[in-house]
């Protein structure tokens, strides 16, 4: 992200805004969804903390302020779902213990930050190489997945190098075992 | 929570072997300090938790999102339409990518044979085809096919070549006759050329027509346009008028586009160079407001409120369609598609009502096969199309 990022944000600049919109979103929906798991209800709290965010712009100093602003907007929000809704069930009334405690919310920032860093570069590649990769993390063979999208075999060869060498950076093997036995 | 982003960044330097030993030793403290992060440590390294993960990513609609917070907080919908991952713009810059250089990635997507392929069989761009209605109601197909020759009608000799018309005055002036009047209209699928008896050049768009004197003998050249048209009119001290049904465009010789569909929403007056004025007819036959236009300038006309505006615009991009080329600058899919169908001349239903408000900007060559373009769509839009009993299917 941007050096200069915050500033921009506190001038009110629309680019500086969807940058941090496109970094967080996903992070913050997955966060969301562990304690609420309703898609829309979801992206509706997240809306909500992009809005109340973009309210303050000018006071944040730092961008690792804004980002714990935009955890506890959610999680704020995750909690009074939870809490009103008028009839709970015994699992939701374990949610909400996790969700108020400030050590399982920490665990949880650091799972989400670490997992949409680490997949920020899957989620670049087209669409098209995306649906394949993720067919073939979910251990279809290529003959499959042709078959299931109607593609050669071929198409799915080339797709699969194309992700391929855009994910390979460097990975340590430990975290790029299954990508390299996925690929052929 | 700081302390969370710092370890997660840790993690991340590890996985891509960037972290340094100082943040190894303190990686390792954090491991060991407590059971749960060892657990953490180890999920993040797990690709069949990533691939979890990433499909709870994919519950999650990130540019209806993003529409939603654009147009609340900015007050413009920028990015209305819900490609999931490729950037809307990428239409603008892919496009002409493809169509010169045939770097079709998309075309990996879709084997050969397929339905939108074979379209083509059924649809093809255009063609320069008019039909020429003359004063006495006599109408003449030009086009590829036919022949040049002269004809008269009223005072002027016409000659058609070369996918233009032109019109020079006779020396014979016989002022009992009623001003002779000729029509050109275009077909859907159609264009044509104009050279007007006073030297004004008129390029016609598909679909449109145009009725004009065939020697301008009033104090006032006079044009009426339905469809869209693009104008050099010649300095001659006359004023030259195109009407267009409420709204006229009154010149004394410049260039300008005029688009006036009547299935289009606006009636818009583009000015590329001289100067224009716009101008509104009230109820009566008074003007009830005008506007006046510089370069790179339009004027729009809502039909709908009658209202009139201005706005600063690249006047390049309105008339690139005389070059062969079709743009369109963040348009409803409703007005691509209308016309794409202009151009290529085809019949097409919305399945989907919701998609019809999706936004593309795209600089297309119109000599581009309708397959082409409808699988672009397909990969920036979150549409399909199909080709069911003769027409386009929007799903």
């Amino acid at each position: 992200m941007h050096k200069n990022i915050i500033r921009h944000i506190n001038r009110g600049d629309r680019k500086a805004f969807r940058e941090v919109f496109d970094k967080y979103f996903h992070a913050l929906s997955a966060f969301g969804y562990r304690y609420v798991p309703d898609p829309p209800a979801v992206e509706d709290m997240v809306q909500e903390a992009f809005i109340s965010f973009w309210e303050k712009r000018k006071d944040f100093t730092h961008i690792n302020a804004l980002k714990s602003f935009l955890y506890t907007s959610v999680r704020n929000k995750c909690l009074n779902h939870l809490k009103h809704q008028s009839v709970r069930k015994k699992h939701e009334d374990a949610l909400v213990y996790e969700l108020e405690s400030d050590h399982n919310f920490s665990q949880q920032v650091i799972e989400e930050e670490t997992f949409s860093a680490l997949l920020a570069e899957i989620k670049k590649l087209p669409d098209s190489a995306q649906e394949i990769m993720i067919l073939a993390l979910n251990g279809m063979k290529n003959q499959e997945i042709a078959d299931e999208l109607d593609i050669s075999i071929n198409t799915v060869k080339t797709q699969k190098k194309i992700a391929y060498s855009k994910l390979k950076q460097k990975l340590e093997p430990r975290f790029e075992t299954v990508l390299l036995s996925l690929m052929w | 929570m700081i302390e969370s982003f710092h370890i997660a960044d840790l993690i991340v330097k590890k996985a891509r072997a960037k972290i340094t030993p100082g943040e190894q030793k303190e990686l390792d403290l954090w491991i060991k300090a407590d059971p749960g992060n060892q657990a953490l440590y180890d999920r993040a390294s797990d690709p069949g938790k990533q691939l979890d993960k990433l499909e709870i990513y994919g519950l999650f609609n990130k540019e209806k999102v993003r529409a939603n917070l654009e147009d609340e907080l900015f007050g413009t919908r920028t990015v209305q339409f819900t490609a999931r991952k490729i950037l809307p713009y990428a239409a603008t810059i892919l496009l002409p990518l493809l169509v010169a250089g045939g770097i079709a990635y998309m075309f990996l997507n879709r084997p050969p044979g397929d339905t939108l392929a074979e379209i083509d069989t059924h649809i093809m761009p255009g063609s320069q085809k008019a039909v020429l209605v003359l004063s006495g109601g006599e109408a003449i197909q030009l086009g590829e096919e036919a022949a040049a020759e002269t004809i008269f009608d009223g005072e002027a000799s016409i000659t058609d070549e070369n996918n233009g018309l032109s019109y020079t005055s006779t020396r014979r002036r016989d002022r009992s006759l009623a001003m002779a009047y000729n029509e050109l209209r275009t077909p859907r699928g159609g264009g044509y050329m104009l050279l007007l008896s006073d030297g004004t050049r008129v390029w016609m768009n598909a679909g449109s027509s145009l009725r004009y004197p065939v020697s301008f003998r009033d104090s006032i050249r006079r044009v009426e346009l339905a469809g869209e048209a693009y104008f050099e009119v010649s300095h001659d001290g006359k004023p030259f008028i195109v009407s267009t049904g409420s709204m006229n465009t009154r010149v004394l010789g410049t260039s300008f586009n005029i688009s006036a569909y009547a299935d289009e929403a606006t009636i818009k007056t583009t000015l590329v160079e001289g100067k224009v004025r716009v101008e509104l007819m009230g109820d009566g036959s008074g003007i009830s407001a005008s506007a006046l236009l510089e370069p790179d300038e339009q004027a729009s006309y809502e039909r709908s409120s009658a209202e009139l505006t201005k706005e600063t615009v690249d006047a390049s991009g309105y008339v690139s369609w005389m070059q062969g080329k079709m743009e369109f600058h963040n348009e409803d899919l409703e007005i691509v598609m209308l016309r794409l169908s202009r151009w290529y001349d085809f019949e097409y239903s919305f399945e989907n009502a919701e998609a019809k408000g999706f936004h593309f900007s795209a600089r297309l060559d119109k000599e581009e096969s309708i397959s082409t373009i409808l699988e672009m769509l397909e990969m920036t839009t979150d549409v399909k199309f199909a080709y069911k009993e003769n027409r386009i299917v929007v799903q």
